[in-house]
């Protein structure tokens, strides 16, 4: 390799240790920064894991998908390929954990989440309702805003790591597990809503009527469309309207 | 544009600051001491359009002036900056309004196979015209962009590029390169006197501070917009010391700032700490520290 730039770039990214002490020193930065980044990226997944197997599996993971973006932030951008290649086959670590793919999607949906621009939460808006036929009007969503389906409770897994180290951790762990054992027996995926709420990523678990209505206000839906799908009871439209505002997954009701 | 650069950084006040990292945004925002004026933040970690992190940044640009570093340009790669990201710095430029904003004399990725590869470390480049092209335009591009000159920062460095591909030879010293690029590309140089010291103790020198003031006599004192002080791990990582910003500023460094004041009293001073990131207060106290040797040994004072 005659450009001294590519010679060093591809002694740092290869697999095989340097024959020099100081091409070690940069192979050791990457590795390191490598995985500091994954571990911001993939909190739940680390929690799951712990120290050394994260190390271990997230390690193949950065010789697999060598880092090409400019912000480590990005870096894990591809880690549900790679769970779903065949580099962890050997591992078992899939058979014993078949949530982790979920997980690992989940902690990656929060931190672009995170990231995203900001959608004013505007309640004196929805003053519009009162004066607006509701099918010219519609809901703004909340920032992130998506369902996503998955089979085990990521709504639940994502809080492991806020919660470990409290009194709350064995019954919530408990309580996961429960979770586990019952999703392992459906047959079908089930659907959650994801949003950010000011500054924070939420997710909540959604039935079948619910996923109806937040499919609908995904699909940018009049709020006459939204508020039908919830039912024809007028209690069950003001309570499902009333939380959905408290939890700003609508921030806002626009005229069309 | 040299005399703009160099009389932009002799209007800005003498000014102590700190490296903002995650475990202090709070603490930044609670208890802002007397003695720190501003605060430095690596720019690709507040390249986020919203959410948490922008709002954040917001309220210490309210509080406290900015410092931007950016750490991932690498402006002395063969690879040209893509727009988008040198739009995100640009924005974020733009947003702040900051004080200073630097980048590094390094390079970072190359094309392997068709497939552009970024290491995200500072990698060093030699020091020869080829180089100083590459940097030269590159910092002129990212200058142009942002409506204001840039600082340099010189790196601390494990290998020779020569050491990997031979005849890769300098035709300047360290000093006489970052000379020759502040002036052709209109830029100033932020002085990192820790990565002098952890280049001097890797290549064993005898006696660091010495050689560190002796090499610095070649140093063009106006192009000096910014210093940074730091400490290391004394523990060496195969065979070398690693400029990991993770321990106070080094004794060695404290003797270098207080040895360069007669020359660089004016001169903007940042803490950095980045690893093994200590207390808020342990932190500013490394500011205080910085404050007074700045005081007691500024020569203007002194003289009157």
């Amino acid at each position: 390799m005659s450009s001294y730039q590519a010679a060093l770039i591809d002694v740092i990214f290869s697999t095989e240790k340097a024959q020099s002490n100081a091409l070690k020193v940069y192979q050791n930065n990457y590795l390191e920064n490598a995985l500091n980044a994954l571990s911001i990226e993939f909190p739940t997944v680390k929690h799951l894991l712990g120290e050394d197997n994260f190390r271990g599996m997230m390690s193949q993971y950065i010789n697999t998908h060598p880092k090409s973006d400019f912000n480590w932030s990005y870096f894990g951008q591809h880690m549900n390929d790679f769970l779903l290649s065949d580099a962890l086959s050997d591992s078992g670590v899939l058979e014993e954990m078949p949530f982790l793919v979920e997980v690992a999607s989940i902690d990656w949906q929060f931190r672009m989440i995170e990231k995203m621009d900001d959608v004013p939460f505007q309640p004196s808006s929805f003053a519009l309702m009162q004066s607006h036929p509701p099918e010219n009007l519609s809901f703004e969503v909340a920032t992130g805003f998506g369902l996503i389906e998955a089979y085990f409770p990521v709504d639940l897994f994502i809080d492991l790591p806020t919660v470990s180290g409290t009194d709350q951790y064995p019954p919530y762990l408990e309580k996961v597990k429960k979770a586990i054992e019952s999703a392992i027996k459906l047959s079908q995926p089930r659907s959650f809503v994801v949003w950010r709420r000011e500054y924070q990523p939420c997710i909540q678990a959604l039935d079948e009527r619910q996923r109806q209505t937040y499919e609908r206000l995904a699909e940018n839906a009049s709020v006459q469309e939204v508020l039908e799908s919830v039912g024809s009871d007028a209690e069950a439209i003001s309570a499902w309207l009333q939380n959905a505002i408290q939890a700003q997954q609508i921030c806002a009701v626009v005229n069309e | 544009m040299q005399e703009e650069t160099t009389a932009l950084y002799r209007d800005v006040s003498p000014s102590i600051g700190v490296g903002l990292r995650h475990p202090h945004y709070q603490d930044a925002l609670d208890n802002k001491p007397e003695e720190v004026d501003f605060l430095e933040v690596h720019a690709e970690n507040f390249f986020a359009s919203g959410g948490i992190i922008r709002a954040l940044l917001d309220d210490v640009c309210d509080q406290y002036a900015i410092s931007v570093h950016g750490t991932s340009l690498g402006l002395g790669s063969e690879v040209p900056l893509p727009e988008r990201v040198l739009t995100q710095f640009s924005e974020l430029v733009a947003h702040t309004n900051p004080m200073l904003v630097s980048e590094h004399l390094c390079f970072n990725r190359a094309m392997i196979d068709g497939q552009l590869k970024h290491s995200g470390d500072l990698l060093p480049i030699p020091y020869n015209d080829n180089s100083l092209k590459i940097v030269e335009g590159q910092i002129q591009r990212v200058q142009d962009r942002i409506k204001r000159p840039l600082l340099i920062e010189n790196l601390s460095a494990y290998i020779h590029p020569n050491e990997l591909v031979p005849n890769t030879n300098d035709h300047y010293s360290e000093i006489e390169f970052l000379n020759v690029m502040c002036e052709r590309a209109g830029c100033g140089l932020l002085l990192d006197l820790n990565n002098l010291l952890v280049n001097a103790h890797n290549r064993d020198v005898e006696d660091p501070v010495t050689h560190v003031l002796d090499t610095l006599e070649r140093l063009s004192d106006n192009h000096v917009g910014e210093i940074h002080l730091a400490g290391f791990n004394k523990r060496k990582v195969h065979g070398y010391y690693v400029d990991d910003h993770g321990a106070a500023v080094s004794d060695q460094c404290w003797q270098l700032y207080r040895e360069l004041q007669t020359r660089f009293h004016h001169v903007p001073t940042l803490v950095e700490w980045d690893t093994q990131i200590p207390s808020w207060e342990v932190l500013t106290d490394q500011a205080k520290h910085a404050h007074t040797i700045a005081i007691t040994h500024n020569p203007t004072e002194c003289s009157s």
